[in-house]
Formats: C-alpha cells, structure tokens, sequence
C-alpha cells in the first residue's frame, strides 16, 4: 500500500473522518465535498498532520 | 500529508448514480481508502460502489493502524459486542460517525475541483421531494427516553413524552416493534442495530425487554437507567440503574418527583 491515497467523503461540516485519514503514514487524502452549503478551500486548514 | 485536494459534488443525485460517479473517480485516483459517513443515504451508495469495484465494506471503524502494506482497522462487530481487527492489503471503504474523530489543523491551500454526477441511461430521476421529517435526530441526542413493548397503546406514550419533557427536552427513542411493527413511532425514533445508534450521556429505557439488537444501539450511552415490572428481562444486565416496578405507576411518579425536584 505505501503512501496510502485516501479518499474522504462528507460535508463541510462533518470533516471528522479526515481525522481517521490523518492515522495512516503520511497519507494523501484528497476531500470529497457533499452538498451546496461551505466553501472547500476551508479544507486547507487539515493541508498537514 | 494531509488534504490535498477537494472535489465539489452538489447536485443532489440518487445513491446508483452516486455510486457510478464515485467509481470513475476512485478509478481515475486509485485511491486505496475510502472513508465515508455514516447514512441511510451511503449505506446504500457504498454498499453498490464496493460491490462494484469489489472491494471490501467495514462499517463502524473505530481505529486505523497503517504497517507498510498493511492496513489494521478495528470496529466495533458482532452487534457492537466485540472490538474486531482485521488486517486489509487492498482497497478498502471504511465507515464511521465523523465525530469519532478529530482532524489534526495544520494551514495548507488546496485545489478544488467541481465534479459532474454520472448519470445512469437506464435510470431517469423523475422527481425528487424533500421525505417529510420531524425534529427529531436522536444520534446527536444527550438525553433519551426510550419507549418499548410494555406500553399497552399508544396513548399512553404520553407518560414518556411528559417524563422526556421534564428532562428538559430529551429525545424518545424506542424499541423496534414501536417503531416497526406497531407503527406508534416514525423510524427516526427506532434506536437498535437496524435502528439508530446513540451515545447519550443518560438513556433511559420504558418497558424494553433489552434484546441484544436494541442493546447494539445503545451500549455507547454514558447512563443507563432501565425500567421494567420483569426482574428477568436482560436489559437489567446491561444498566447502571434498574427499576424493577410497574411503568404505570413508576413513570408518573418519577416525572412528578423531578417537576417538584427541578422547581427548587
């Protein structure tokens, strides 16, 4: 598996699960982003573990 | 590492249509995990992408653990009677509430890109309409007073909305022949291992005889506050307080004991 290539799926609101991401070693989680409400490039504040 | 990138998916679209558009991308990525919420809605949708891409479904993670190739992922199984792990060296989609978790913040800018939802040829959406819904969301609930078989109709449900609103508003929750069979609940109320899970910090539970498929909902609540007129019934094994009395003359009292309690 190496670097896992991780795919996260919620809303803006309910980013917990990139907390689950972030356990793997050095994992590249890419954010897929449900739903009208929130601004994505929120999700640059999880950019590091 | 942490997020790299987001993709925007906002139209509203059915869970095989979903389900094909999550296939391209994972495809297009290669991505080895997916984690994904808990939800009717995704229950569905993954349950039809990992059939698809023939990759394995572990629901209620509780723990990650990477080894090189290897994945070690622990969940709560066997009805939420036992914490599994296993080990994964392929693809896998992992689900769990997303307040398991907290995300470690470190500053990064990302991309953001907006994806198109696939659509199905075989399959038009006709009309889409908003389920008619109450108030109710017990999974985020702290306080829940849960109804069972022991009430003898309907109407006498009151009992436990009355005691629910002397708590200062808890949430009912009930057992699966209310909501299922009897039909005196909407399913947003059903607490089990096809109902809802909750964790509140006090649940207490009306004439439940405790199956383990009820107690698989509710292990996770801080409180348990059990009452039943038969000593025997198992919930009294799975409680920190048990009340062994008619519900028709305990609950009354009780809710008459806290009024008078709350107005000092």
């Amino acid at each position: 598996m190496g670097m896992a290539k991780v795919l996260v799926i919620g809303s803006i609101n309910d980013t917990g699960l990139i907390g689950l991401a972030q356990k793997l070693e050095s994992p590249e989680i890419h954010y897929l982003l449900l739903g009208t409400g929130g601004d994505a490039t929120q999700l640059g504040k999880y950019g590091g573990r | 590492m942490g997020v790299a990138k987001a993709y925007i998916l906002s139209a509203q679209i059915d869970e095989a249509s979903f389900s094909e558009t999550l296939v391209d991308l994972i495809n297009a990525n290669n991505y080895s995990v997916i984690a994904v919420p808990v939800s009717k809605f995704f229950k569905t949708a993954i349950a039809i992408t990992a059939q698809k891409l023939s990759a394995p479904l572990i629901v209620d993670v509780i723990d990650l653990k990477q080894s090189g190739n290897v994945l070690e992922v622990t969940y709560n199984g066997i009805g939420n009677r036992a914490q599994v792990t296993v080990k994964v060296t392929d693809r896998a989609f992992l689900m769990a509430p997303p307040a398991r978790f907290k995300p470690v913040e470190k500053a990064t800018a990302i991309s953001t890109e907006t994806l198109q939802p696939k659509a199905i040829p075989s399959i038009k959406v006709v009309s889409t309409e908003e389920k008619p819904k109450g108030k109710v969301r017990i999974e985020d609930a702290e306080l829940i007073v849960s109804v069972g078989r022991g009430f003898k109709k309907q109407d006498d449900l009151k009992l436990a909305f009355e005691l629910a609103e002397v708590l200062g508003g808890a949430e009912i929750g009930c057992s699966r022949p209310i909501a299922a069979d009897l039909k005196w609940l909407s399913e947003d109320h059903w607490v089990g291992l096809s109902g809802h899970k909750v964790r509140p910090k006090l649940y207490v539970a009306i004439g439940i005889s405790g199956q383990p498929q009820h107690l698989a909902g509710m292990m996770e609540s801080k409180t348990v506050v059990v009452i039943n007129n038969d000593p025997n019934a198992p919930f009294f094994k799975n409680c920190d307080y048990g009340v062994v009395e008619d519900l028709y003359k305990f609950v009354p009292a009780l809710t008459k004991r806290l009024k008078e309690l709350l107005k000092k």
